[in-house]
């Protein structure tokens, strides 16, 4: 393989992870999100109190959560041929790493909204703030510096999950580590992906500690 | 303004329920300060909370100006909730918005416009004296600026009345100060009715009208500052005024206490002050009239709404039947007299 030929072929599977990492992460922070802000708001002594529909989110959650995502890779093909029209390549990568990271992302934010005193709830409900406005006025505002750090920990997580496209044939560094690196036995493609993929997580990873001392006021 | 009746507040636990309110009468009149006090776990957050129905009592009534808050729907809640203020003891301050966006958001939550919210709070930040603090965030802010903010936050709806939960608990005595300033200051300039709790007697000495004692979840004395002071109904009030007053017997004098009376040993006594003591200068009245002479060793003497009160311990130099005389005549003129010994 030529220099430029490495060269394109690492170009190319760098944006495709991005864009892997990136519509799965915009989607499962879309769905994750209300679902972690649900979570919290009806839990025992929330501010909209319903077992029924805690429990029935946190059995999901979890299940979500407790299937390895190696194995929920394969488990959902006809689920992601149904959406994509396709079981392989970069497209259909993205369904499993948003399905698998909407738990993940609903968890942490439950987390981060868990960390908001309790008294600023109350200071709001004697304001005479309704729930819809202590969710957006008090819980999320509040919450920020926990939910930036919470997105950060996904987005990392999703450029490890989608270093297993490969098995699938989807796109991405990991897919060129495997093919061209270990099956093609070439130790320098397999040394650039690492080195790619540790300089992407450092840049997501800082820009989320910015964003956090930015908004955090505490 | 504030009329709770017959409040009972029952928490089911999995064991006994807990009855942390019993019966609870209280009657809060417009443009009074009404203190409650007690110690910790008597019931009083549990009270002040009942009233904005942030606790919903387990029965009785809750009337605010008249209107029956238990009977509210949620969204009417919402609403008269507003004309409740209430600070509490860890201020409760967003830390993500700044000074002026914590006091603007009750009107934000009431959707009143950004020019008419503008236009609110500078006067407000001004009368709790945080004029330079606009664009402050909370964590820049000590405790006493906090819970200014959260004054100001609280009077932006423009309430009725305000709840005070333990408000200067967590501020050191100067600091305590000044915010009981500010609020006697807002009661008598906006004519704003205030309830408060609290378990420091400085705080219903330093501002109250009212003050009622409570005890296991029960109000178990109520009165007007004055009369409380005056004259303590109940053994528990006796010891809450007692704690504000700090009278010890120097050591030097303990060693030479005795408790009988030897010759050329003169009585040490604890005179206590109270509301019905006669307003006169007793004491240089018993050395003049008397021929006794009065070593005060300590002395406590406070005012609150309106009478003196407290405590004197004090050597009585003079022949026996001089100074038994002279407990005497204290006595007539109602100042309690305990002989705490005798000393050499």
């Amino acid at each position: 393989m030529s220099t430029e030929q490495m060269i394109n072929l690492l170009f190319t599977a760098t944006l495709e992870t991005l864009v892997m990492v990136g519509i799965a992460a915009a989607i499962a922070c879309l769905l994750g999100m209300p679902t972690g802000i649900l979570l919290h708001v009806t839990k025992a002594d929330g501010i909209l109190e319903n077992n029924k529909l805690n429990n029935v989110l946190s059995i999901i959650v979890n299940i979500g959560r407790s299937v390895p995502f190696i194995i929920l890779l394969v488990a959902i093909i006809p689920f992601t041929r149904l959406v994509v029209g396709s079981s392989i390549g970069t497209g259909a990568m993205i369904v499993p790493l948003t399905v698998a990271s909407i738990p993940f992302i609903a968890r942490l934010i439950e987390g981060a909204l868990l960390d908001v005193p309790t008294g600023l709830v109350e200071a709001a409900q004697t304001m005479g703030a309704t729930p819809l406005q202590i969710v957006t006025k008090v819980l999320i505002p509040e919450a920020m510096p926990g939910i930036i750090n919470s997105i950060t920990i996904t987005l990392v997580t999703l450029v490890n999950y989608s270093a297993m496209a490969g098995t699938v044939g989807g796109g991405g560094l990991g897919d060129v580590g495997i093919q061209h690196g270990y099956i093609g036995f070439n130790p320098t493609i397999i040394l650039i992906t690492v080195i790619l993929l540790v300089i992407i997580v450092q840049i997501i990873q800082s820009i989320g500690e910015r964003l956090v001392s930015k908004v955090d006021h505490r | 303004m504030i009329k709770l009746a017959n409040i009972n507040k029952i928490f089911e636990t999995t064991e006994n329920p807990v009855y942390a309110l019993k019966d609870v009468n209280l009657n809060v009149k417009r443009g009074e300060i009404f203190g409650v006090i007690g110690s910790s776990g008597a019931g009083k957050s549990t009270l002040i909370r009942c009233v904005n129905l942030l606790e919903t009592p387990t029965s009785g009534s809750i009337q605010l100006d008249g209107v029956e808050l238990t009977q509210l729907s949620k969204a009417e809640l919402c609403t008269a909730r507003r004309q409740i203020g209430m600070i509490f003891q860890h201020f409760n301050l967003l830390s993500s918005r700044t000074v002026f966006d914590n006091v603007a958001l009750p009107l934000e939550l009431a959707g009143i416009s950004k020019s008419e919210i503008k236009d609110k709070i500078t006067p407000l930040l001004d009368l709790v004296g945080l004029t330079t603090k606009h664009n402050a965030y909370p964590a820049e802010l000590s405790g006493g600026q906090k819970q200014r903010v959260a004054i100001a936050r609280a009077l932006a709806s423009e309430p009725k009345v305000l709840l005070c939960d333990e408000a200067t608990s967590a501020l050191d005595p100067s600091t305590t100060k000044s915010i009981l300033a500010l609020l006697k200051d807002i009661n008598e300039r906006l004519g704003l009715t205030i309830l408060l709790i609290t378990h420091e007697m400085e705080v219903v000495k330093n501002i109250c009208h009212h003050v009622a004692i409570i005890d296991k979840g029960e109000l178990i004395e109520q009165n007007t500052v004055a009369n409380f002071f005056a004259n303590p109904q109940t053994e528990l009030a006796q010891i809450f005024i007692e704690a504000t007053i700090n009278l010890e017997i120097p050591d030097e004098y303990k060693q030479r206490l005795s408790l009988n009376r030897k010759d050329n040993s003169m009585p040490l006594v604890r005179l206590g002050f109270t509301g019905n003591s006669v307003d006169s200068a007793v004491i240089s009245e018993v050395s003049r009239t008397l021929n006794v002479d009065v070593n005060i060793l300590s002395a406590d003497i406070e005012f609150a709404g309106g009478i003196k009160f407290g405590y004197m311990l004090a050597e009585l130099i003079g022949t026996k039947e001089n100074t038994i005389a002279a407990k005497a005549f204290f006595q007539q003129h109602a100042v309690n007299v305990e002989v705490i010994g005798y000393v050499d």
